[in-house]
């Protein structure tokens, strides 16, 4: 792939945290760097052993391939190839090379000399899929606990999970996390519309810049957040999209064993209700 | 507004923001009920690996004092004599063992009058032969209903129950039901219920209606048509969809397990994906009515005003009155084993109802004419 003409100036050496020189080099379009390096190894070896799972299987039906966890009588230890293993290798596999990207993430931002938000942001979706695989099978005692590799069979994990809570959207964290994904995903579009909206006017009208845009939204609803605000406000709520659905799994069942709709029972159990001479709802 | 420079760093606004969202913090941590990952939480899978068809308990939900296995009293000698030949009006354990009878009543009282003793049911310095306490006609019913279920209820497998399953060392079950008013004043209230219910409330189960109990509980009718893609071309009615849950919610709390200890929840209807638990609560069900029916609405009348619901009826039981919040009463103790007074001949009864297995099976012989479908297994049969 042919490089643009001022993009050599950006090819600058330096900024590994691992290997020195040794990866400090590019193939095509693409940086490598040692954790490139890693990436790849996990990456490969993780989808070879997902389609060794299916080999192995009952079928090649890209719908029900399904590579489970072992059954919770193995608890938190080891399980035969055919019976969790594969899912506990895939799972080393995939951390491994999850992490790897976010690492290779910050040696790119040090070699340009830029702040590390990126790497940050991807590390909240990688706490969210550790939360899955890792932190609540370990803190429930079984790795059974984790969702399967497949596409009909983890989403008969993720229906079944929330029917352990009864009605998983009385889940308070789930709520944040919700709002969280609409509210990032609004704000996404909005920002999108706007940026587009000033730089395609209608005929003979000149582009827009930033003050038409701001206008805009104290317009419409009285504030602008501004330009570097928008980025702010956005890549937080899509952090706490993430970081509140690690921890709305990680207190379903470790923290709460019982329905959801269960838990705001402590309203009606608050001690003062039957002293406060309230009238009955005749 | 002054230039930013002249703002002051910190701003009170801020402060409140941040006072509020700790305090929120510290409430949501400290006010509700937890429980702990070091509890330890213990699991059990009922489907197949990883598609979490898992039941969990803890400390909060393992505790109840009411789920204490009570000592047995040691069986006596057998006398050689039958209970017929040494006491008078003796109605059900007549053929019993005297020794055997006498065991059987002091099981009785302290499963169920403990601290009244045996005056709750015999009338003190009169003959115990009398009949004139209606709590001793009550008995005898109870106790015929106990050697029905330990003969022919299929529900209760090789365990058996006791006057303990339910009673719990209390003259009336812990956990029962009474019929609620149309939702209308004076009585009904707003759901159903007369006040002050809105501060009594201890758990949102509470604001529940009670005519999903009425309905299948006691009524036989059929729990199908949650869902709309029932093959039978039915569009599935939210009201009765809510009065389905409704009972379920009270099988799920009533037994401390939640919807997939008999369903795969992608697929709540198919009963070829559910766990076989999922068959025996099904004749829980059909057991849960017998009683209802048979039992205490027929005895109704049996009962003096002051144990009768405000609409009159008769306490009735759910799923909750014998589990108690564990999947198998007390834990599956086999507290009726040592009780031949409780496993009797004279209780045995045709059963009248068809049972799930067979209704499949019917239902797959003659799949051109299918007969009524108690089970719901019309979904599953095409």
């Amino acid at each position: 792939m042919s490089m643009l003409s001022f993009e050599r100036k950006y090819r600058v050496a330096g900024g590994t945290l691992v290997g020195g020189d040794l990866f400090d080099f590019w193939v095509g379009p693409f940086y490598v760097g040692f954790f490139g390096v890693t990436t790849a190894i996990f990456a490969t070896l993780g989808t070879a052993l997902i389609v060794y799972g299916a080999a192995i299987g009952d079928t090649w039906n890209i719908w029900q391939i399904d590579i489970a966890p072992p059954a919770i009588e193995y608890g938190l230890g080891l399980a035969p190839l055919r019976e969790g293993g594969l899912w506990q290798i895939i799972t080393v596999c995939a951390i491994g090379a999850f992490v790897s990207w976010a690492l290779r993430q910050v040696e790119i931002a040090r070699k340009l000399g830029m702040g590390f938000h990126i790497p940050i942001a991807f590390s909240f979706a990688i706490f969210a899929y550790l939360s899955l695989e890792v932190f609540r099978p370990i803190m429930l005692g079984a790795w059974g606990h984790a969702f399967p590799y497949g596409i009909f069979s983890h989403l008969d994990w993720v229906s079944n999970v929330g029917y352990q809570g009864l009605h998983f959207h009385y889940n308070p964290a789930h709520m944040l996390a919700v709002t969280c994904f609409f509210g990032t995903t609004l704000m996404l579009a909005m920002h999108g519309g706007v940026i587009l909206s000033a730089v395609n006017p209608p005929e003979g009208e000149e582009v827009k810049h930033g003050q038409h845009e701001n206008q805009y939204f104290r317009d419409t609803i009285v504030y602008s957040i501004g330009p570097l605000g928008i980025h702010r406000l956005g890549w937080f709520a899509a952090m706490n999209a993430g970081l509140w659905s690690a921890v709305c799994i990680l207190i379903s069942g470790p923290f709460w064993v019982g329905g959801w709709p269960y838990w705001y029972d402590w309203y009606l159990q608050l001690p003062f209700w039957n002293d406060m001479g309230l009238g009955g709802l005749g | 507004m002054k230039p930013l420079e002249q703002r002051p760093r910190s701003s009170l606004l801020g402060i409140f923001v941040l006072a509020a969202a700790v305090a929120t913090l510290l409430f949501v941590l400290l006010v509700p009920k937890y429980d702990h990952p070091w509890d330890p939480i213990e699991s059990r899978e009922w489907g197949w690996r990883g598609i979490a068809m898992n039941t969990f308990t803890s400390e909060r939900t393992r505790n109840d004092p009411l789920n204490i296995v009570p000592a047995a009293i040691e069986p006596f000698e057998p006398t050689g004599v039958a209970a017929g030949e040494v006491y008078e009006n003796v109605q059900v354990l007549g053929d019993l063992d005297a020794a055997q009878f006498d065991h059987m009543m002091l099981s009785i009282t302290e499963w169920v009058a403990p601290d009244e003793g045996c005056s709750y049911c015999h009338k003190p310095n009169a003959s115990f032969a009398a009949d004139d306490l209606y709590t001793k006609q009550v008995a005898r019913r109870m106790l015929g209903m106990v050697r029905d279920i330990n003969t022919n209820a299929r529900h209760v497998g090789q365990t058996g129950v006791t006057c303990y399953t339910c009673h719990r060392g209390q003259a009336v079950p812990p956990k029962h039901w009474f019929k609620a008013a149309e939702p209308t004043p004076p009585l009904g209230g707003i759901v159903g219920k007369p006040p002050p219910w809105n501060r009594t409330a201890k758990t949102m189960r509470d604001f529940f209606p009670r005519r999903p109990f009425e309905d299948y509980l006691l009524d036989d009718k059929p729990i199908t048509g949650a869902q709309a893609r029932s093959v039978s071309g039915e569009v599935a009615d939210l009201a009765k969809l809510e009065d389905i849950y409704i009972l379920m919610m009270q099988m799920s709390d009533g037994m401390g397990v939640n919807c997939t200890f008999c369903h795969n929840s992608r697929a709540f209807a198919d009963w070829s994906q559910s766990t076989p638990k999922r068959i025996n609560a099904w004749y829980g069900i059909r057991m849960t009515q017998r009683i209802n029916q048979d039992y205490l609405t027929d005895m109704q009348s049996l009962f003096p005003p002051a144990r009768l619901g405000l609409l009159g009826d008769v306490a009735k039981v759910d799923c909750a009155t014998c589990h108690n919040g564990m999947s198998r009463p007390l834990g599956g103790a086999p507290m009726a084993a040592i009780y031949e007074g409780l496993h009797g001949p004279d209780g045995v009864r045709p059963i009248q109802r068809e049972t799930a297995f067979e209704t499949r099976k019917a239902r797959q012989a003659t799949i051109s004419a299918p007969p009524p479908d108690p089970a719901g297994l019309e979904q599953n049969s095409k």
